[in-house]
C-alpha cells in the first residue's frame, strides 16, 4: 500500500530543472533509498515533498491526501517528518528542550511532551547528553538529535537527508542500527545517502537520480547492476562487460 | 548543609520582593522615588518588548508606537469622555494588540534588520501623523502640542495622586504580574514554539510549528502590555505629546535595555533596566553638564561592548556570579 506518491513532480530554478517529472512511490513499512551524485536533485525532491519548496508542477500524495502546496508545519502535522542535511538544532537550548519542541506537536501538556521526549532520547542512546546544550554536541550527536526531534513528532513517514554524511564507520554502523530499529517500530523511511554500501544494506528499494531525472529504480541488487546508474557514477565511457 | 540552592533562591526572591514593597516607607525623598519609578517603568517596557523582540527572535525598533496608543486612548477617554483611565488602559491595550497584528502581518515576512527598519518607519510615520492631526471628528488629538491631563483629585478611579508612592506600587505590581506571565508563557508550549521559531524558522516549521502564528500572538501580547505602560506614563507625568511617547529614541531605549540586559532571558530586561537607567542618570548629572550628550555616548559604548563581549547580555554575568554566591552561602549554612 502506498503511503507517499509523487506524480510528475517538477521543480525549476530559472532555466535549471532540478527535479524533472519524478514519479516516486513509497509503500507503507518500507525503507526506500534515494541515491545520486551531487546536484542530482535529491534534496530538492525532499524539499518539494516536505513543503519547504514549492514545486513548479506535479502532485505530492501522502496517505491518499493531496499535500501539494501545503505549508511545512501542516505537512508535519499530517505525520510526515524530515531531517536536514545540514543539521539545524536550536543551538542555545538543551537536547531535551530541542526534542520537546517536536513532542509538543501531539500534546499540549508540558509534562507529557517532556516524558515523550525523554523516551525518544533514551531510544536513540543520547540519555547522557539530555541536559547538554545543542551547540556543544559532536557531529554524530547532532545528527542523532536531528533524528530525535523528527521522531518526537510521531511521524508515520520519516525522510532522512544524509544522516550519515561525515560520520566514521563505527558511527555509521550505530546509525544504521537505529534506523532499522525505527523502521521496526512501524515508521516508513525514505533516506538520501551518498555512501552506496550504506544504502544497499538497509533499503528495500532504491531510486537513483541524475540531473533531476529518475534513471533507475528497483532492489539494491538490480540498481547496482543498472547501466545508467554505473554511467552516472563512473562516467559515460565506462561500460560493464556483458557476461 | 541546611538549605539547598533552590531554597536560598526562593528565600532571596521573597526577601527582595518584600524589600521592594517596603522601599517607600524608608525613602521619603520624592526625587529618589521618581528614579525608582523610572527604573521599574523601563523594566516593564523591556520585559514587554522581550516577548517579541527576545523570545520570538525578531527586532522591533518601534515600540514607542504602542506606548503612544496606550497613552492617547486612555487620555482621550479620560479627559474628553470622563471614562476612568483603568478602562482606558484596557481599551488602549486591545487597540494596540490589534495594531500590533496589523503591523506584524506584512512585516514578519521581512528578515533581520529589514524588519527592524519597517517597525521603525511605522513608529516615525505614526508620530508625524499625530503631530499633524489636531482633531479627528469630535476628538481632540492635540497635534504636536500634545495633551494635558488635568488633576481631578487623589483617587484610585482617576488613577491620580499627588504623591509618587501610589505610582511606585502600581508599576511595581505591573512588573511583577508581567514577569510572572512571561515565566508562565515560556514554560508552556507557546514558549517552546516561540523560541524554536526564533532560533530557526525552517527547522521549527518542519517540526509542525506554525511560526508566523506564534510570532503574531507574541506581537499582540507585547503590544498589549506595552500600551498599558503608556496609560501609566500619561497618568504619572500628566502630559503626553508625540515627542514624549512616540519618540524614536524612546523606542530604541526600550529595545536597548532588553538587548544589553539579555534578549530572550526573563532576567535580561530586569538587569538591563537596573544597570542602564541609574548609569544614565548618573552620567547625565555628573558628566552631562560639562559635556552635553556624553551620557548618550556612554550608552552607545556600553551597547557596543556588550554586543562584542557578552552577546547574551549582562544577565549571564549576573547569573554566574549569583550561582557562585549561592554555592558559597549554601555551604556555610
Amino acid at each position: 500500500m502506498s503511503i507517499l506518491k509523487t506524480e510528475k513532480l517538477t521543480k525549476k530554478f530559472g532555466g535549471l530543472v532540478a527535479v524533472n517529472n519524478i514519479d516516486f512511490e513509497v509503500n507503507k513499512g518500507e525503507i526506500v533509498g534515494i541515491i545520486g551524485a551531487n546536484g542530482a536533485g535529491k534534496t530538492t525532491l525532499f524539499n518539494c515533498i516536505s513543503g519547504n519548496l514549492k514545486a513548479t508542477s506535479g502532485k505530492v500524495i501522502f496517505n491518499n491526501k493531496d499535500i501539494t502546496g501545503l505549508k511545512p508545519y501542516e505537512i508535519a502535522e499530517l505525520g510526515l517528518a524530515r531531517t536536514f542535511q545540514i543539521v539545524r538544532p536550536f543551538a542555545t537550548k538543551s537536547v531535551l528542550y530541542n526534542v520537546t519542541v517536536g513532542a509538543f506537536l501531539r500534546t499540549n501538556q508540558k509534562a507529557e511532551a517532556i516524558e515523550e521526549a525523554k523516551e525518544i532520547i533514551k531510544f536513540l542512546n543520547l540519555s547522557n547528553k539530555m541536559e547538554a546544550l545543542a551547540k556543544d554536541l559532536t557531529l554524530p550527536e547532532r545528527k542523532k538529535l536531528e533524528l530525535a526531534r523528527a521522531l518526537a513528532t510521531k511521524p508515520s513517514l520519516l525522510m532522512l537527508d544524509e544522516v550519515m554524511a561525515g560520520l566514521r564507520p563505527n558511527e555509521i554502523k550505530d546509525m544504521l542500527e537505529l534506523i532499522k530499529k525505527i523502521n521496526k517500530e512501524g515508521i516508513t523511511i525514505v533516506i538520501i545517502e551518498h555512501i552506496m554500501q550504506v544504502i544497499m544494506s538497509i533499503s528495500n528499494r532504491v531510486y537513483c537520480m541524475n540531473f533531476g531525472k529518475e534513471i533507475a529504480c528497483g532492489t539494491p541488487q538490480e540498481v547496482t547492476k543498472d547501466k545508467n546508474v554505473i554511467r552516472a557514477y563512473l562516467g559515460d565511457e565506462y561500460d560493464i562487460p556483458e557476461n | 548543609m541546611g538549605l539547598s540552592e533552590k531554597q536560598i533562591k526562593v528565600a532571596l526572591l521573597i526577601f527582595s520582593i518584600i524589600a521592594l514593597f517596603l522601599i517607600p516607607t524608608f525613602i521619603k525623598n520624592q526625587s529618589y522615588m521618581q528614579i525608582f519609578i523610572v527604573v521599574l517603568f523601563y523594566m516593564y517596557l523591556g520585559t514587554a518588548w522581550n516577548l517579541v523582540g527576545g523570545f520570538a527572535g525578531v527586532l522591533p525598533f518601534g515600540h514607542g508606537v504602542f506606548v503612544a496608543i496606550g497613552a492617547y486612548v486612555s487620555t482621550i477617554l479620560f479627559m474628553q469622555y470622563h471614562i476612568s483611565p483603568w478602562i482606558g488602559m484596557l481599551a488602549g491595550g486591545i487597540l494596540s494588540a490589534v495594531i500590533g497584528i496589523i503591523l506584524g502581518l506584512p512585516t514578519f515576512r521581512l528578515k533581520g534588520s529589514y524588519f527592524a527598519l519597517a517597525t521603525m518607519a511605522f513608529a516615525i510615520g505614526i508620530k508625524v501623523l499625530i503631530e499633524n492631526i489636531n482633531t479627528i471628528g469630535p476628538i481632540n488629538v492635540g497635534g504636536s502640542r500634545g495633551l494635558l491631563i488635568s488633576y481631578l483629585g487623589n483617587s484610585l478611579a482617576n488613577f491620580q495622586w499627588v504623591s509618587k508612592v501610589p505610582y511606585y506600587y502600581i508599576i511595581l505590581i505591573m512588573v511583577i504580574i508581567l514577569v510572572l506571565i512571561t515565566v508562565f508563557l515560556m514554560k508552556s508550549k507557546m514558549g517552546y514554539y516561540l523560541i524554536a521559531g526564533g532560533e530557526d524558522t525552517e527547522a521549527a516549521e518542519s517540526l509542525g510549528v506554525n511560526v508566523a502564528k506564534y510570532k503574531l500572538i507574541a506581537m499582540a501580547l507585547s503590544a498589549f502590555f506595552t500600551a498599558l505602560a503608556g496609560t501609566f506614563y500619561a497618568q504619572w507625568i500628566f502630559y503626553i505629546s508625540p515627542n514624549s511617547v512616540d519618540n524614536i529614541n524612546f523606542s530604541f531605549e526600550i529595545a536597548f535595555i532588553a538587548i544589553i540586559g539579555g534578549r530572550s532571558s526573563i532576567l535580561g530586561p530586569i538587569v538591563g533596566a537596573l544597570f542602564l537607567k541609574p548609569l544614565e542618570e548618573f552620567t547625565r548629572t555628573y558628566i552631562g553638564s560639562a559635556l552635553p550628550g556624553a551620557h548618550l555616548f556612554i550608552l552607545g559604548l556600553v551597547l557596543v561592548l556588550v554586543m562584542i563581549y557578552q552577546p547574551r547580555g549582562i544577565q549571564e554575568i549576573v547569573l554566574k556570579l549569583s550561582k557562585k554566591l549561592m554555592r558559597r552561602i549554601s555551604k556555610k549554612i
